[in-house]
């Protein structure tokens, strides 16, 4: 038996021991960073953590009665337009791009254009916003909500590039043919073939940009100014600068409620097209 | 009316430095199932996807119907096609994919309801059953009747038809070969098929060409082709011959084993190569009395079922004998002995001469 077959057979025999093995550092990983937290910031909401960390023993939901001000509701309703503005822009300037290189490049050229579209989003995110200030103050459009929107419009392109790309490229050329022999010009093949098989890509694409777009922080804040509140400024401003940690505790969990009946309605639409 | 449904004049079409289609020159009738027919790398598809408008010549003229359609786009010309991989649209059921090139013709939804169950029916698939499926829910003989029902269904002038058996194992094939041929003849739409199997091209067509590099070696009806071959590359593609080179001389060919005594007149003192198909030749008694009788020892024995192959050696040429496994010579042959072999003159399938 050579060392590869003796491991793999040992592997065999302790199944459950090579999984936990394999689950746990990420398993820990996430308990750490992500479900501690996330306990955390319930407690918070619920009142069961006090001033300085400690226990309270009582549940209240004093914290969320004040999150539901209609102030508050406002601001969610501002950041879901916001984010679907965003969406929206991505997705319309997204496609042609993707569409480009994935049906009419060369195909030695795909990569290439491909990795383009990445490396302006290796320079860091502040430092590509900083940039954007100076132009838009050049433009003189600074803290404006249409500066926002292009602001996270240029923020999260790729996001939708990349999905978009990935669907449009698998599409077989030769349905697209298959159109054109049975009657179909070059537009009416699009939108019946093209646009119907590249649905994935953008349902992928939509919620890459729209969930995370919800709870936009940096575009709103240093584009914006104080002209533009969504959910992260709000978060910010409640964590931050009034130290009313239970309230914003409150703010986040129905900002994550929020995404999440989105995304479920979303999800349930998209299974409906099922490709 | 024209009794040619498509012609192709002089088409050229050139990939770089490769030439797919080097002047062809092709008559389609109507009505008539005409296969294209040569190896892979040959220039029979891209010869099909100029007539579908899919390519452009670089020279030549498409002419289908009588229409000159050489700069019409593929969505304008009456033609219907089924491709090598059949391109059914997978997000489309099998109604939707069939009533695609309906919807596009502003027929009304009844009309197209209609003509998709009747094309099912004629596709031999319950309409009730197979409508709503999605093309991956189908198998490999269903997608194929799908894609043919699909490009039929809007009464094209030619169907045009990509190898599309390919995929499929033999018993579907040699089924879906007959459906074919029966689907043909009840529409009565002039079918172009393009094929690398001989076997499919014999079967279904009333006329081969058979292509070689860019070019039409050889158009004819399956038994012509067979039968009289007019270039070596012919009577080596389409099923098997033995090719024997030797020199012209009156009335028999000189080769380096003996005389052999042909029909065909070609000048004499020409380099020339006969061919001769596995089954013309005789072997053992029944081989005695013919005009070229030779000496041969027989190599290997290859039994198929319905025939016996026999390879046997002339001289260290090897030839292949086909034999019926019913002929009472069949007991008498064994390896590594010898045996006679024997033919007369004009039972060789063709002599070609050779360019120098």
């Amino acid at each position: 038996m050579s060392l590869v077959e003796k491991l793999l057979s040992s592997a065999r025999k302790h199944r459950s021991l090579a999984i936990a093995l394999l689950l746990g550092p990420p398993l820990t990983y996430l308990t750490i960073y992500f479900f501690a937290p996330f306990i955390i910031t319930v407690l918070y909401s619920v009142g069961l953590i006090g001033g300085r960390g400690t226990l309270t023993g009582n549940i209240s939901i004093k914290f969320y009665r004040q999150a539901l001000r209609w102030v508050y509701i406002k601001v969610f309703y501002n950041s879901l337009i916001l984010a679907a503005l965003a969406t929206v822009g991505c997705l319309l300037l997204a496609y042609p791009v993707a569409y480009f290189i994935a049906m009419k490049a060369p195909k030695k050229w795909r990569n290439p254009l491909v990795v383009s579209v990445i490396i302006p989003y290796w320079v860091d995110f502040l430092l590509r916003t900083y940039a954007l200030m100076n132009i838009f103050a050049m433009l003189g459009i600074m803290f404006r909500y249409d500066a926002v929107v292009i602001g996270m419009i240029y923020d999260y392109l790729p996001f939708m590039i990349l999905p978009l790309y990935a669907s449009l490229e698998k599409i077989d050329r030769s349905l697209l043919e298959a159109s054109y022999t049975l009657g179909a010009s070059p537009w009416k093949t699009f939108i019946h073939v093209t646009l119907s098989l590249s649905k994935p890509g953008i349902a992928a694409g939509t919620i890459l940009v729209f969930v995370p777009a919800i709870g936009e922080f940096i575009v709103p804040t240093m584009i914006g100014g104080v002209s533009v509140t969504t959910i992260g400024t709000l978060t910010w401003d409640l964590f931050l600068k009034f130290h009313d940690w239970w309230r914003g505790a409150a703010v986040s969990v129905m900002y994550i409620a929020v995404v999440l009946a989105a995304l479920a309605i979303y999800m349930r639409k998209v299974g409906e097209l099922e490709i | 009316m024209s009794s040619d449904m498509v012609v192709l004049k002089n088409v050229v079409k050139r990939f770089g430095n490769i030439v797919a289609s080097n002047g062809i020159n092709m008559n389609v009738r109507r009505n008539e199932f005409f296969s294209i027919l040569g190896p892979s790398g040959s220039g029979k598809t891209t010869l099909l996807r100029i007539i579908a408008g899919l390519e452009r010549p670089d020279k030549g003229r498409v002419i289908i119907n009588e229409d000159d359609v050489t700069n019409i786009p593929p969505y304008k010309r009456s033609i219907g096609m089924v491709f090598q991989n059949l391109a059914l649209f997978p997000h489309m059921t099998v109604y939707n994919n069939i009533a695609y090139g309906l919807r596009l013709r502003n027929l009304t939804e009844d009309e197209i309801g209609f003509k998709v169950k009747e094309s099912l029916r004629l596709m031999r698939m319950s309409p009730e059953v197979f409508a709503n499926r999605k093309p991956s829910h189908l198998s490999g003989g269903q997608k194929q009747r799908v894609a043919i029902a699909r490009a039929l269904v809007t009464q094209p002038a030619v169907l045009l038809l990509d190898e599309p058996l390919g995929a499929l194992d033999l018993k579907i094939r040699q089924h879906m070969m007959l459906e074919l041929k029966r689907i043909q003849r009840t529409v009565g739409t002039t079918f172009i098929y393009v094929t690398h199997d001989q076997g499919e091209a014999l079967v279904m067509s009333d006329r081969i060409a058979i292509m070689h590099e860019g070019k039409i070696e050889q158009v004819g009806s399956p038994r012509e082709v067979y039968e009289k071959p007019r270039t070596k590359f012919v009577a080596n593609f389409i099923g098997e011959a033995n090719f024997f080179e030797g020199v012209m001389r009156e009335g028999f060919v000189e080769t380096n084993f003996g005389k052999i005594k042909v029909k065909e007149e070609i000048p004499a003192s020409r380099k020339v190569i006969v061919s001769l198909r596995p089954e013309r030749i005789r072997i053992g008694n029944a081989a005695v009395g013919s005009e070229n009788m030779f000496k041969v020892k027989i190599i290997d024995l290859i039994y198929r079922g319905d025939t016996l192959i026999v390879i046997a050696s002339l001289e260290g040429i090897e030839i292949k004998i086909s034999v019926p496994a019913i002929h009472p010579e069949v007991m008498r042959l064994e390896r590594d002995k010898d045996t006679w072999i024997g033919w007369n003159s004009g039972d060789e399938a063709g002599i070609f001469e050779l360019e120098d």
